[in-house]
Order: structure tokens, then sequence, then C-alpha cells
């Protein structure tokens, strides 16, 4: 059983989870197989499998434990990545941490980072989206978890770094432990502001990240207060309603003087560009952008009811009509009944989209690429002052 | 355009009109008869006799026969109480004149009305108005004055008589206040024509679909009925004015402001082709002080009231949906990177010429040249769409930034926006960044297109880029070793699609580079067109027969413009100041050519700026040879 193909090795891995699973196996038995399954579990098997093995974690640690054997949840990030919409597999892998989080924190921290140093987008998309590991979320903040996100932020592991983050905007927390943060260098802090630039784009909870290195960077040098008042300034110029509004009212509730000094500049800049809005200088037209405009409308309503027939949910509510007849409908379902006029009613969603990836979206990737090079520079820097290396 | 301006250019088109306008062996001579008229006309007056014969559509008038002459035109007020008798004179008043030139004669016919007629039953005054578009002196004037002092103060009956005298400032003034505005200053086989114009810029916003589709075809169309081959300088001052009358029915609104620089820009072109024809000295010194008084001053006074507003950061990326910001701010970004490249250029020209002696005069043009280039480099830095071709006609603009700031040994500054570009197609070529190509079509239809569709129009698009070999070439030639990094950086990451360690970035198309020769005459066919489909292409492939070297890539570049200047030396563009050439290019989308950079501050030498329109054909390519190698040198000495 030592070699087969692949779909063979697959079947081996069905077996072999299930026969471990029962608990009259022989102990013998179970070290072979766990034994086996450490050697040859490896990503991009069937969606199955991933179920069956965090299904083996959460039941057969217990008998790993007693024989001393490696546990059978350190299976999970050779099995990573979880495809996104594997969903049965990420809810066993939510109910397994919480178990852990319940009852042996170290495990779960160890689960957590090596599973985020090998799926982290698949963790954050989960942290991300709401309900998806909520639960997980609100456990989370009633255990504590300020030594957990503030070990990953100091970690020269990007994907630790980028998973501190990430809980951090996602557990609503506000603030991190002065005593900790204290001890980081300005470079550090240098290093979490470039981290969060390269995640998604900014919104509240970015701005809560950055209110929450305030007081740090209030004790820091000249340097990394004129950087961090930089980073605020693009921020909220990027997206003035979510992040330039969020920032006032900060700014009103603190009196915060770096938060001012920025918000002054940002303030500045939208006014110049009051001052230029339809000015000689941009009102002349670009041909050939009135056809482009009506192609991209187009285009953009095809591909909405493309995503549309393809969700089957969708499908059902947003059928497209051309109806005549005012703001009633009724519908007639046979029978010789019409149903009772209803008014249609409107709804509508707003959202903010970014301004700068738009108006600059080469500056924007140069930007990414230069916090990208920062943080390996300033990284490599911390690394040699804590006597280690980087990965 | 200041009321100083148009009162300078009004007087010079008046000046040079004749007395009447008709058509003498084929040719047409405009004359002020008409204008009178309109003055008549515009003051409620109604024509009794009109000194010519309408000619209609698209036709001269014809001037009435001899036994009419002296009493030009007559007008009558509503009332018919008061006559108006013009007598027009093309002629200076002076002494001589007075009698030589039949100022007395015509005065004399006109103070003779015949009061019995009864179209003059209810007049009661008469007035003669002596009008003369030529400068005048004390004696002449004193021969006017004792003429009208000799003369009855009654007319017929009891009709009162009254005289009075229009010199040139007096003619140009009244024609300031009440026809500046109206196509009807124009000749009447031009109204049609110039109004339905004049209608079109009222009505259309610049850029618009129906500006370049209607509207500037049909000004073209007009400009080259003004300016056919025999036209002379009333035609080229003509053009002054009709610019005048269409600024006064721009649209209201902030586009007109760069619509007219537009519409003036075309005007010069058409201008410059006539000027630069051969024998045609005289039309090419009135042609050059349009440049000058006209265009460069109207660009420059443009960019003084909103030079602060382009230093604004992303002030010309305010516009457009945000799928098109990025195309619209290069759009923008670029038109005045043109202009301001052609202002800076040409004042630079100017101020380095050895024809301009005052030194106050060189030192104001001297500081207009640093004002276009401070704001220019303001710009630059403010808007990161200047740092974003995406078509690869914007070379032309990027030449002219780097020929801008080299002038003012500005290198490094050249170094740092040649680097950001770099950086910036970078990312841009791998994806991760906008636009991923520079659209050699030049068409902005083309590429709204492929952003709104995201189809490429065809195999070739984005896939050969002169703009590259141009900035490889000067990176390479004139920035010294580190512009030859910079210039090797350009083709290991965008030619040939590797870091610089030479692994392979997987970029979705290859791009090549390609190089130009211009036609024969290049000069004269670009300032009637885009020369781009002709001259021949040439593929370049710097390792193509030896092994790929970083050390060896200077040399490679180096030895392919030297081969190229050798194999086809020849580049006239002497006849026109060099911003002309660059507008002519720019306005139709025509590569520069490669001669312009690769001849740049070569050695200076001491021979005067443009010469002006050939004498005759240069038959000898060794005249021309050195000829071209002073007239390059001085673009940027």
């Amino acid at each position: 059983m030592g070699q087969g193909t692949p779909a063979e090795i697959e079947e081996g891995i069905d077996l072999i989870c299930s026969t471990l699973l029962a608990d009259h196996r022989e102990d013998v038995a179970c070290c072979f197989g766990c034994r086996w399954l450490q050697e040859h579990i490896r990503s991009g098997y069937g969606t199955t499998k991933g179920y069956t093995i965090i299904q083996l974690a959460i039941h057969g640690d217990k008998r790993t434990a007693q024989l001393k054997l490696p546990p059978f949840r350190d299976l999970i990030p050779l099995y990573c990545p979880i495809p996104k919409n594997d969903q049965a597999t990420w809810y066993s892998v939510k109910k397994l941490l919480i178990g852990l989080l319940m009852h042996d924190r170290q495990a779960f921290e160890q689960l957590l980072y090596s599973m985020a140093r090998v799926d982290l987008h698949g963790l954050l998309d989960r942290f991300s989206s709401e309900g998806s590991f909520g639960e997980l979320a609100i456990l989370l903040s009633q255990e504590g978890t300020s030594d957990l996100i503030t070990n990953a932020l100091s970690s020269l592991e990007e994907s630790l770094r980028l998973l501190g983050i990430c809980l951090f905007k996602h557990l609503h927390l506000d603030s991190l432990p002065e005593a900790i943060v204290d001890r980081w260098t300005d470079e550090w802090i240098a290093v979490l502001i470039y981290q969060n630039q390269l995640g998604s784009l900014f919104d509240e909870k970015d701005a809560r990240f950055l209110r929450a290195l305030l007081p740090r960077i209030h004790r820091g040098g000249e340097e990394l207060k004129s950087f961090f008042i930089d980073e605020l300034v693009w921020q909220m110029k990027n997206l003035p309603g979510m992040a330039l509004e969020a920032m006032k009212a900060h700014a009103v509730e603190t009196g915060d003087t770096l938060l001012h000094e920025a918000i002054e500049k940002t303030e500045k800049y939208f006014n110049d560009l009051t001052r230029c809005s339809l000015s000689p200088i941009n009102s002349m037209q670009v041909g050939g952008y009135r056809l482009a405009e009506r192609i991209r409308r187009r285009r953009w309503s095809k591909q909405m009811s493309d995503v549309a027939d393809d969700s089957p949910i969708l499908g059902l509510v947003s059928k497209s009509y051309c109806l005549y007849g005012g703001n009633q409908w009724q519908t007639y379902f046979g029978e010789g009944t019409l149903q009772p006029p209803q008014s249609m009613s409107e709804f509508s969603h707003k959202m903010e989209l970014a301004r700068l990836p738009f108006i600059d979206p080469d500056g924007y990737a140069q930007r990414r690429r230069r916090a990208w090079r920062h943080i390996n520079e300033l990284v490599t820097e911390e690394a040699q002052s804590r006597g280690g290396t980087t990965e | 355009m200041t009321n100083d301006t148009v009162i300078t250019f009004l007087n010079g088109y008046l000046q040079s009109l004749k007395e009447e306008t008709r058509e003498v062996k084929g040719q047409l001579h405009l004359g002020f008869d008409h204008i009178i008229l309109k003055l008549a006309e515009a003051n409620g007056l109604i024509p009794l006799r009109l000194a010519y014969h309408r000619g209609g559509r698209k036709k001269a008038p014809k001037p009435k026969k001899e036994a009419e002459y002296g009493e030009d035109l007559k007008v009558i007020s509503h009332d018919r109480k008061c006559l108006t008798v013009f007598v027009l004179k093309d002629e200076a008043l002076t002494y001589k004149n007075w009698l030589d030139h039949g100022f007395f004669k015509d005065m004399s016919l006109a103070v003779s009305q015949d009061m019995l007629h009864p179209d003059y039953i209810r007049i009661s005054s008469v007035k003669v108005v002596l009008v003369y578009n030529k400068d005048e002196d004390a004696r002449g004037v004193e021969a006017y004055t004792r003429f009208i002092n000799s003369q009855s103060k009654k007319i017929g009956d009891s009709a009162k008589l009254s005289f009075d005298r229009w010199n040139l400032t007096e003619l140009t003034k009244r024609v300031h206040e009440k026809l500046i505005g109206s196509p009807a200053l124009l000749p009447e086989q031009y109204f049609r024509a110039f109004s339905y114009i004049c209608w079109q810029v009222e009505e259309c916003g610049h850029g618009s679909d129906q500006w370049r589709e209607i509207m500037i075809p049909d000004w073209r169309k007009f400009l080259s009925r003004v300016l056919i081959d025999s036209a002379g300088e009333r035609e080229i001052r003509m053009i002054s004015v009709a610019l005048m009358i269409v600024q006064a029915h721009g649209k209201a609104e902030p586009s007109w402001e760069t619509g007219w620089i537009e519409m003036l820009e075309w005007a010069m072109l058409a201008l410059w082709r006539l000027a630069s024809r051969p024998r045609s000295k005289k039309n090419f010194a009135v042609v050059h002080r349009m440049w000058i008084e006209l265009y460069l001053t109207q660009l420059e006074e443009y960019y003084a009231r909103h030079a602060d507003l382009l230093a604004i950061e992303d002030s010309l990326s305010c516009g457009g949906q945000r799928e098109f910001q990025e195309a619209v701010g290069s759009h923008h970004a670029y038109w005045h990177m043109a202009r301001l490249g052609i202002l800076g250029l040409s004042c630079y020209q100017i101020s380095s010429s050895p024809h301009l002696e005052n030194t106050e005069e060189k030192r104001a043009v001297y500081e207009a040249y640093k004002k276009a280039l401070n704001c220019l480099v303001g710009m630059v830095k403010a808007n990161t769409a200047c740092r974003r071709p995406m078509l690869d006609i914007h070379h032309i603009q990027l030449c002219m930034v780097w020929l801008l700031l080299a002038a003012s040994n500005r290198n490094q500054e050249v170094l740092r926006v040649f680097g950001d570009i770099h950086e910036r197609l970078v990312l841009r070529r791998r994806g991760q960044a906008g636009v991923r190509i520079i659209d050699q079509h030049n068409s902005w239809p083309i590429l709204l297109e492929f952003i709104a569709s995201g189809e490429v129009p065809d195999e070739s698009f984005g896939k050969s880029s002169y703009l590259l070999q141009m900035l490889i070439e000067i990176c390479v030639c004139k920035l010294g070793e580190e512009g030859e990094a910079l210039g090797w950086a350009f083709y290991q990451h965008l030619i040939r699609g590797c870091i610089d360690e030479g692994e392979s970035m997987d970029l979705q198309d290859e791009v090549q580079l390609k190089s130009w020769v211009p036609p024969e005459k290049w000069l004269d066919k670009v300032l009637i067109g885009s020369t781009a489909k002709e001259g021949i292409s040439v593929s370049v492939e710097f390792f193509g027969t030896t092994k790929l070297s970083r050390e060896r890539f200077g040399h490679e570049v180096r030895s392919f413009v030297e081969a190229s200047r050798k194999e086809h030396p020849d580049l006239e563009i002497q006849a026109v100041p060099f911003g002309v050439a660059a507008l002519a290019c720019v306005l139709h989308d025509s590569p520069l050519p490669p001669e312009v950079w690769r001849s740049a501050f070569e050695e200076k030498t001491t021979s005067e700026n443009h010469k002006g329109p050939p004498k005759k054909k240069r038959a000898k390519a060794s005249v021309k040879r050195a000829k071209r190698k002073d007239n390059q040198s001085r673009l940027c000495a």
C-alpha cells in the first residue's frame, strides 16, 4: 500500500480514515494508519477528503493523545488550501477550532497559525464573510484575543501578521495592549502599516486598526509620525466617505493632533479638486467616450444578468422584463382569479468605491509594490536584530 | 484674447484691405467696402446704393463702373431724413494723394447730390464720410479740412450738410464696437460657411463627437477655401479676424477655452502651410508674427491663468466614469503637455535666436520659456496621468518634456520622470494596473472601446512601439550611464519581458520595437496630414545577430542610431519653427521624425534659426545634410 496511483491513494485515505474513526482498532494499526496518512496526504484531493480528515481530527485526537502520536489535526495543513466553495469542510474546521478554543488554547493557536501559513486567503475569507466564522469570532472575543493577535502581529512571518490584522479587524477590537505595542520599534509599526496597505480595500475596520496604533505613533519618532499622516491622508483621499468621515468623527472625539493634521491636508486636497472640477483644464471631452460608455453599460448589465442566471436564488428574483404600466402590478395564475394589485417597491444599496485605484491604477499598484519591498527590507532588519532569519 | 490683441489684429486686417472686393485676373482682392456697408447696417441705416453688385453664393462681388465712382455707398435712415454718403479710399490721406488718387474728386462728387431725387424728398441732413484704411499726414488732413470748410453748410434747399472722416484708427474702433462678433465682417462669399461654423461653436463642446466629426472638418474646409495657393496677406489677416469672431461665439462653458486653442491651432497650421511655400517671404513674415503674437501669446495667457490648477494633485483626473478615469486623465494630461511643450520650446528657440537683439525682449521671452517649463514640471509632478502614456503618439509629448528639461540641464528630472514611466509601464504590462497596452493606432475611440469591452480590436493591437524605441534611444544616447541603465531596463522588462535576472515575466503579448524613416518632403506633408502611413517602417531587433548582453546594449543602440542616420540623413524642418512641426504632428497624430531627438544637443552652431521658406529647391543632398545639422542643433542648443 506504500505506492499507488493517485486514485488508489485517495481510496486509501478514505479507507484508513474511516477505519481509524472506529475505536476498536488496535494501537499498532492506529500508529501505522497515522503515519501513512502523514506521508500521503497532499493538497488538491477531492473535496470529501478534507471533510473526512477534519472529522478524523475532531473524533480521533483523543486516541492519538493517548498513544502519544502526533494529532490528526496536524494533517489539516497538509490538505490545505481548502476549496473556497467547500462549505462542509469549512464548517468542520470551524467546529474543530471552536472545540480547541474551549479546551486547548495552545492547540487552537497552533492549528490557526499553521493553517494561516498554507491557506491564509481561505481563513481571511471565512473571517471576513458575515456568518461564516461568526460564532468562532464571538467566542474569540469572549475568551480574550489580545495575546493571540499581538503574537501574530509581532511575527516575522507575513501570513501571521496578515492573520493578526484580520483578527483585529473582525473581532471588533479598538486597541492593542500598550505594553506589547510599546515593545515594537518604529520600524515594526511601519511594517504593520505597510502590511495593512497590502490587505483589502480600506474600510471602517482599517480606520480602527490605524487608530489603535495612534497612541504608539505619538510616542514614535518624527519620521513615523509623518509616514502615518501620509498613510491616513492617502486612505482618506481614497475613501472620502468611509475613511475621512470616520476619522473626522474620531478627531472631534479625541482632539488628536495627528488626525487633525491629516484631515486638514485631505480637506485641502478635496477643496482644491472642487476648484478644478469642470474648469477649463479638464472639461474637454474625449473622442469615442460616449460610445465606450454605452458599451461598458451593456457589458455590465450582461455580466449582472449572467451572475443572476448562475445563482439559483438570484435567478428566481431577478428576472428582467420590460413591462407596461405604472408602479403597480398584479398577476394571474389561472382558475379565473386575478391577484389583487400590489405596489412595486424600490430597493437599493449604496456602497462607496475607492477612488484612487481608478484615477491612478498604476500608482496604486506601485504603492503596493513599494509596500511589499519595504516590508521585506524592514522584516529582514528586524530578523537580524532578533537574531533569526525570515521565511 | 485681450482687447488690445483684438484691436491690433483687426487693425492689421483692415489696413491690408483694398477699397473694393473684386476679382483681378482670377485672384480675389478683398476690399473694405462691404465692411462699411455692414457697419452702416449695424447702425440701423438702410442701403440706397451699394458700391458693388452682389456676387451670389460663393462668388466674388463685382464693382460698379467707373462713372459711378466717388459716392461708393449711400445709406439712409429709417425715417428717411438723414442721408449718409461714404467715400472709400485704400490710400493714405496725404496732400499728394488728395489730388493724385482722387480724394478731392470723389469728395466733390459726394457733396453734389441730386436732392430732387424722389428718394430724397424727406431728407433733412446729408453727411459725407471719408473713410480710408491707410495712414495720413498733416498736409493731407489740412487739404481735407480746407475742402470741408469751403463747402456750403446746406445742400439742396434746406438739407444740412456735414462731414466726417474715419481714419484707420477710427474705422478699427467702430468695427470693433459693432462688428467683431459678427460673421458679416468677413467677405460675403464666406458668410454662409462661416456663419455655420459660428453657430456650431455655440453648440458643440470641445472634443465632443459633433466637434470632431463636423465642426473641425468644416473649419478646416473653410480655412483651405480661404487660404488657396494664391492667397496673400489679406487672406492671412482675414483668418485672424475670423478667429476673433469665432471666439466671440464660443459656447459659454469651460471647455471652450481649450476648444478655442484647438481652432486656433488648425488655423495656424493652415497658415503655415501657405507660408512655408517657396517664394512667400511676405506671407511667412505675417504668419510668423501671428504665430508669436496670436498663438503663442494665447497659450501663454491660458497657462498663466490656469497654471495653479494644473499643479493641483489629480486635477486632470476628475472627469469621466470610474472605468475610464485613467484614460480620460491621460488624454487631458497629454493635451496640456503638448501645448506646454510647444510653448516652451518655441520661446526657448526665439530667446536663443541671434535675430533677437533686444536684450529686454530676449529676457522676456526667456522668462516665458521658464514659466512654461515650471508649469509643465508642476503639472507632471501633481498629475500621475502625465506619466501614463496610453497612445504611441504620446512620444511627441515625452520628447518635448525631455527637450525642455534637458535644455535647462535638468537631466536628473528627466531620469526620474522616465524611470517612473518605466515602472508604471511594467506594472501595466504585467496586468497589475490599468490598461495593459500602449495603443499604436493612436486612437482614443479604439482605446476607450477596448477598455469598455475588454476585446482587442485587432491582432496587432499594442504589439509594437515607437514610443519605447524613442525612450530607449534618448536614455542610451543622451542621458549618460544612468540613462543607459534605464534604457536597458526598458528593453529587458518591456521588450524582452524578463526580470533583471533574465527570468521571463510571462507577459501576455510581445512588443516589437519600431523605428521610422519619414518620407521625402516630410514637412510639407505633415502640415497637410498624417505621415504615419508614409516613409519606411523599421523593425528593430537589437540583438538580432549578436548574443544578448547588458554590456553591449548601449553599443547596439548607438550603432542602430548611427546606421539609420547614415542611411537616411535628410530631414528638412528649417522652413518653419520647430513648434510648428511639433504642432502638426500633434494635430495629425503623426510621428515625430527620430532625427528630432537624435540630433538634439549636438554641437552648437552659430547659424540663424529657422530660415523661412526655401527660395528654391536645394538639389544636393550634401547641402541638405549640412543644413540638417545646423537646424537640429538649433532646436535645443
